[in-house]
């Protein structure tokens, strides 16, 4: 069997040599761990048809093809749902409001969006900014979907490490999340009002995921510090300095304390009586 | 939990390519070929394709119920660069736990007779 298949690589016909261009439908980690196999069982599975005729070659074919067209799919689908994948299918989808914050913290608002965003009065938007306000608000919980997948997976081999997102990430990013849905159904009640007298529960919605996020915040940081304190052996205890956990958490508290702070400030102001708090 | 303490229950049910690679590997190791030609025969002539095959294998490899093998059968007909795979002790368990559940329902449809008469009469008359 050795000689027949190294005879066979050597003068690759032209069936194999499509067979290898085909291999790139499959994400580069599944062909750089199964590619030469692959390859290899097309031609024993060319080998075994050739003996038997046009029909098993190209009922051999189709086999390939279909095979091909549902697995390289599946591995795709499943190179995507992947936790740093994921996390940057997540920060693109996130980037239309990611954009719109912060235009509106630097002040600074680009041309297009009084050519193509707003309507000649230049403040009632036009359908587009509608179109991508909606696209925006959509986005967020197919983001929190995409980067909760990797981690609601069944594995055995639960092993952090400081390149792989966690469920103390997922903890985080979903306080962000609400934090950010909580200022967006603010924003988007703003809005509506001319058409809506009254969001009732829509608005009592966005205070309850403002609340959980405040909650979550502390929990969030405290996962966060599990996987440093599990790592060391025998029981242990291991100081790791250069987790990226840690570094990600610390970040990731600082901007939830700064909203927290501004909330709070908010509240206190309107609470003691200034003017104009609101 | 480690894997030998995991509990073969919670991979159930398995899917069909899954259940049919543990099952090739029951006897024995074998590479990707020989693999998708025990499925074949078990499977009536159904055959899995290559990147099912192989897709298949990544997560088995992923969950440990088969691992890489270095022993090889026969290294003087064999290809070197060829990967033999063989059941973990979680893979047996698991296998064994997935066709003592499809015994249970084999055992539920002879009982409702759906494989009494019309199904398994005419092939064991």
């Amino acid at each position: 069997m050795r000689g027949t298949s190294s005879k066979a690589d050597q003068h690759p016909p032209l069936a194999r040599w499509i067979y290898t261009v085909l291999l790139y439908l499959y994400p580069s980690d599944f062909r750089r761990g199964y590619g030469a196999e692959l390859k290899m069982l097309f031609i024993d599975m060319q080998r075994a048809a050739a003996g038997q005729g046009v029909l098993a070659s190209l009922s051999l074919w189709l086999t390939i093809l279909l095979d091909l067209a549902s697995s390289a799919s599946r591995e795709r689908i499943r190179t995507m749902l992947k936790a740093r994948t994921a996390a940057v299918i997540g920060i693109v989808l996130c980037f239309p409001l990611i954009f719109m914050l912060t235009s509106a913290v630097l002040g600074y608002e680009p041309p297009f969006v009084d050519q193509y965003l707003t309507q000649p009065d230049g403040y009632t938007p036009t359908p587009l900014a509608r179109v991508i306000m909606i696209f925006t608000l959509l986005a967020l919980p197919v983001a929190l979907v995409i980067n909760l997948l990797p981690m609601l997976q069944k594995s055995h081999r639960e092993q952090v490490t400081p390149f792989m997102l966690t469920r103390s990430h997922a903890v985080i990013g979903m306080s962000i999340l609400f934090v950010l849905l909580a200022i967006m159904s603010q924003q988007v009640r703003h809005e509506l009002s001319p058409f809506v007298s009254r969001l009732g529960s829509a608005s009592i919605v966005g205070e309850i995921l403002f609340l959980l996020a405040l909650l979550a915040a502390p929990a969030a940081f405290l996962l966060n510090r599990l996987p440093m304190t599990r790592s060391g052996s025998g029981g242990a205890l291991m100081f790791q300095p250069t987790s990226l956990n840690l570094i990600i958490g610390a970040a990731a508290l600082l901007i939830i304390l700064t909203l927290i702070s501004i909330f709070a400030l908010e509240m206190t102001a309107c609470s003691i009586g200034v003017p104009n708090c609101d | 939990m480690t894997e030998s303490t995991r509990d073969p229950q919670s991979f159930l049910p398995l899917t069909q390519p899954i259940f049919n690679i543990l099952l090739a590997l029951a006897d024995g190791e074998k590479h990707g070929y020989g693999i998708m030609q025990e499925v074949t025969t078990n499977s009536g002539g159904k055959r899995m394709g290559p990147g099912t095959l192989y897709g298949s294998i990544k997560r088995l490899l992923e969950e440990a119920l088969i691992e890489e093998s270095d022993e090889r059968p026969d290294p003087a007909h064999d290809d070197e660069r060829r990967r033999y795979y063989r059941l973990t002790d979680l893979g047996q368990r698991v296998a064994a736990a997935e066709a003592a559940r499809m015994e249970e329902l084999v055992r539920i449809a002879h009982s409702r007779r759906l494989l009494s008469g019309k199904f398994m009469g005419s092939e064991t008359e």
